[in-house]
């Protein structure tokens, strides 16, 4: 009986496990035939992800939507692209914009257009177009903030852009420049005849002014609503197909530099977060992934399945930020003796392993950037804040602060306890606070952990003055005021108005205030200086003009100094843009290039790189 | 005359609990910490934007978060609900909601009401061999595969087969509903592929309510199995069809209502499902919402997937007097 069981139901299980295996089968020679690299005739494909515009399902392939589906640097050409220089925002690398002149003022910038540039559609890129897609930027509230107040059409390919006369801001070049170009036929039929006289009447003050910029309002959410059905594209690639997770790019020949693009078309894949990018490599399906953080054994698999590390430095660090009201991180020893305690190795090594390298130490800047505001010998003449219980020690007790049993205890005599704050989901920094959870616990002063359940909730409670030391972004470049600005600027209550600085309370809604840092500060070696002010002056020192570079470089040389002797938040570690290539597929990645490396891959084909195998 | 009226009735209830969701989600949403616009900005900079482009993708949204107070609002949402106008998304910067909905609910749907007619054929038809044959070695195996499944939470079957067959052996696709690259139509490739990309999403439902329908059908089979009717029907000779007729109609009743309740489970199962496979569908956009404290959208999403799930519970419940005389009595 047995026997016969046996014989009989095992032809019946190959015929249940010919089923699933056949529907596998076929499901990976269909997979692997929609996912290949090369179509047919030697076509390649390029698969990439777009970090900053992800494919969003019902999202219109309008660049001026806050979330769309469209992909700079393939589709979406801008007149130029941030060369992500730390000391000078304006570095661009020319996109539509062939080449270009500021005035010695720094106030007129004479654009030329690239004399071949076309529209997906056959049409040339001309200067009316760029008058056109500027009448949009001024829509879209972009162009204000670096005081644009005319576009003039000197002839087909040049467009002259000045600034509002008196006005004298030294990010105009980059404010311009690193802006969306659309076609006039598409978006021209948005805006009313009038919009120049809406635009100027916006620049003035008083009734009219407002009415103005109400009107301009009212017509930029016209344009951020506009789905156009095709996409008309300047850049290497136009969207040919697209759905609710991929898009499919092909070649635009009418680009100006098409012969550098190599490859015939691009698949664009959609993602949701870190996850989906690690699958994605350790399947082998991208040429090329954007920044994405990961742990040391992910890292592991991604470079196993044929991943290569691309690093390139990026603007932007992590610290320990302290609200100055809340007692007693007001007292300068105490966020110094902190900054002892904490080993920044060792939290980088947990919360950041692969895109994080340790702060040198802490100055509000990224250590790679230091040697670009300061010498050789200031670098050196920095505090660097290595781990040293003793010194912590030493200052917390010059501070009246007590030691009891091993616990700190406030000159109030009350037990001085700690509670980090930090959002649920964001493993590096979590990862990184139970290092300091542990080291500040060891040293005598009981930390916990506090999580917000997500990032809004964070933001929402740290700007109500909910958390006395928090996690928060600094140094974000490039350029020398947004670095600063995340410490001294809306953050820290700052918020200039014309000529005026004000400085807003915790609360108010005028400003995102939780610093709140004192006005002035006194550093040995360089007097009673105000941060703030400093910071804001960063905003008017031409950079165009002789001696502008040397200017503002002394600003920042005093708030570097200032910020690495006053601690008003400890850096933790420093980001680095790691991004992978695969190179099965396609070769020459812009490797040590670090401006293209900082664009999207589109940025680098027009530049002659990425070529199929 | 009778069922007409009760399904007035049906309806003017499923309306009432549709503006009670309606009105609770609105003023929930709203009691969230959090600012679009901020959140907008912050997220820009975590994904690589420098400040200055940051800020230039999020000046606008300012013009469309709500100012008005909140009765103010409340009034108008309803207003807008009542021309079936769900309002406009704050994140997406004034594209019409319903456009967003209508655009992510296809793939919801498909998958939902796929996972659900998968499970349900193989977890009945398994419950039914596992009560005909549960004093057999085959009759266990079935009933502790489904016990083991029932056990296991729907993230962790969906983590565990995403990482199998999509990294480990990438044999299916995921991260969309279809390959881009083929034309949409009624053509085998575009079905193969709107297949091939579903099929792990729905497997995972599947599998994650599989183990239920078994337990119950086992149950629902083995209850009947002892009724009288059942013992009285062989007596009279009737033939084993006929009486399988008999048991298949009796267990499948509290199958029914079950099978109604799970179409909620299932839609709010989307969310996980769709997050872990990156499918575009209503879980995915809703979360979505809910990360960018985009109020109209989170408030327009749940609002479907709600009323979706009232009008699927009063059709079982009509449906359910079809299939059992004895309720229509009542």
């Amino acid at each position: 009986m047995k026997s016969r069981r046996t014989h009989v139901m095992n032809p019946r299980r190959t015929r249940y496990l010919a089923v699933p295996a056949a529907i596998l089968a076929a499901a990976a020679a269909l997979s692997a035939c929609s996912s290949s690299a090369f179509a047919g005739g030697g076509q390649a494909t390029f698969t990439a992800i777009d970090e900053t515009t992800p494919i969003t399902v019902g999202a219109p392939m309008n660049p001026f939507n806050a979330t769309n589906n469209t992909f700079p640097g393939y589709d979406i050409e801008n007149l130029g692209w941030t060369a992500n220089d730390p000391a000078n925002s304006n570095q661009t690398l020319p996109g539509l914009a062939q080449t270009w002149t500021l005035s010695p003022d720094g106030t007129t910038l004479t654009v030329h257009l690239q004399p071949k540039a076309g529209w997906s559609n056959g049409k040339p890129v001309t200067a009316s177009d760029v008058r056109v897609s500027a009448a949009i930027w001024f829509t879209q509230s972009y162009v204000q903030a670096y005081n644009l107040g005319s576009v003039k059409v000197i002839n087909a390919k040049t467009v002259q852009f000045t600034q509002i006369p008196g006005s004298s801001n030294n990010q105009f070049e980059s404010g311009i420049l690193q802006n969306p170009v659309v076609p006039a036929s598409e978006y021209g039929k948005l805006l009313p005849a009038s919009i120049w006289s809406i635009i100027a009447a916006s620049q003035g003050t008083g009734k009219a002014a407002a009415a103005a910029t109400t009107q301009l309002t009212t017509i930029g959410k016209k344009v951020t609503e506009f789905a156009p059905k095709t996409d008309i594209s300047a850049g290497p690639f136009a969207i040919a197909r697209i759905n609710s997770g991929e898009a499919e790019l092909v070649k635009n020949k009418y680009f100006y530099a098409a012969s550098n693009i190599r490859p015939s078309e691009v698949l664009m894949l959609h993602y949701s977060g870190n996850q989906q990018i690690w699958s994605y490599m350790q399947a082998g399906r991208l040429d090329a992934a954007p920044y994405t953080s990961m742990p040391t054994n992910v890292l592991n698999q991604v470079v196993a399945a044929g991943n290569t590390k691309v690093v390139a430095p990026s603007l932007v660090a992590v610290a320990l930020a302290f609200d100055q009201k809340v007692y007693p991180y007001g007292i300068p020893a105490v966020r110094q003796a902190l900054a002892y305690v904490i080993n920044r190795q060792a939290v980088q090594r947990v919360g950041e392993a692969v895109s994080g390298i340790p702060s040198k130490t802490t100055t509000g800047v990224v250590s790679s950037a230091l040697s670009d505001y300061l010498s050789p010998g200031q670098v050196s003449g920095l505090n660097m804040y290595p781990t040293d219980p003793a010194k912590a020690t030493a200052l917390l007790k010059s501070a009246h602060f007590t030691q009891k049993g091993g616990q700190w205890y406030l000159p109030n005599g009350k037990p001085w306890t700690i509670t980090l704050s930090n959002v649920s989901g964001f493993s590096d920094w979590v990862a990184g606070s139970s290092v300091i959870k542990s080291e500040l616990t060891s040293f005598g002063i009981p930390t916990s952990v506090k999580l917000a359940p997500d990032y809004a909730t964070y933001l929402t409670n740290l700007y109500k003055g909910s958390y006395p030391v928090a996690f928060w972004l600094i140094a974000l470049g490039p350029g020398a005021y947004s670095t600063f600005s995340r410490i001294y600027g809306t953050y820290d209550g700052y918020v200039p108005s014309g000529a005026r600085l004000n400085r807003y309370p915790t609360g108010n809604a005028a400003a995102d205030n939780f610093l709140n840092t004192p006005n002035s500060v006194s550093v040995p070696g360089l007097g009673t200086v105000s941060p703030g002010q400093l910071t804001n002056q960063l905003t008017s020192v031409n950079l165009s003009g002789s001696g502008g570079i040397a200017q503002q470089n002394a600003i920042m040389a005093k708030l570097i100094r200032a910020t690495n002797y006053t601690v008003p938040v400890i850096q933790l570690w420093d980001y680095i843009n790691v991004q992978f290539v695969n190179s099965k597929r396609f070769t020459h990645w812009p490797i040590g290039n670090n401006a293209l490396l900082n664009a999207s891959p589109g940025v680098w084909m027009t530049y002659g790189y990425v070529h199929p195998k | 005359m009778r069922l007409a009226r009760r399904l007035g009735i049906k309806l003017a209830a499923g309306l009432v609990m549709i503006w009670l969701v309606a009105s609770g989600t609105f003023f929930l949403v709203r009691l969230m910490p959090g600012n679009p616009v901020t959140v907008a900005y912050e997220n820009d900079l975590m994904h690589g934007m420098n400040p200055n482009q940051a800020k230039a993708a999020t000046a606008l949204l300012y013009g469309f978060v709500p100012r008005q107070p909140l009765p103010v609002q409340y009034g108008r949402y309803l207003w807008q609900l009542a021309h079936f106008n769900l309002g406009r998304s704050i994140s997406y910067e004034g594209v019409p909601v319903s456009h967003i909905v209508a655009a992510a609910a296809p793939w919801t749907v498909i998958m939902v009401l796929s996972g659900i007619l998968v499970s349900f054929l193989i977890g009945v038809s398994a419950g039914v061999l596992a009560a005909i044959r549960r004093s057999t070695k085959f009759g266990d195996l079935l009933s502790v595969s489904g016990s083991l499944l029932h056990g296991i939470p729907q993230f962790v079957i969906a983590i565990l087969l995403a990482y199998a067959f999509t990294t480990i052996w990438a044999i299916f696709p995921f991260g969309a509903p279809y390959d881009v690259t083929i034309a949409p139509g009624w053509n085998l490739p575009f079905i193969w592929s709107l297949i091939t990309h579903a099929f792990l999403p729905v497997v995972a439902y599947a599998l994650s309510s599989y183990g239920g329908w078994l337990l119950t059908m086992k149950s629902s089979v083995i209850s009947v199995l002892g009724d009288d009717f059942i013992l009285a029907a062989e007596l009279r000779g009737l033939r084993p069809l006929t009486v399988a007729r008999y048991i298949a109609r009796n267990a499948m009743l509290p199958l029914f209502t079950i099978l109604a309740l799970s179409i909620g489970f299932m839609f709010g199962g989307s969310i996980f499902i769709e997050e872990i496979y990156d499918y575009p569908g209503l879980g995915y956009s809703l979360l979505e919402s809910i990360g960018k404290r985009d109020y109209p959208l989170m408030t327009g999403t749940f609002l479907i997937i709600t009323t979706a799930v009232i009008f699927a519970n009063i059709l079982a419940d009509l449906l359910y007097g079809v299939i059992d005389p004895r309720v229509r009595r009542i």
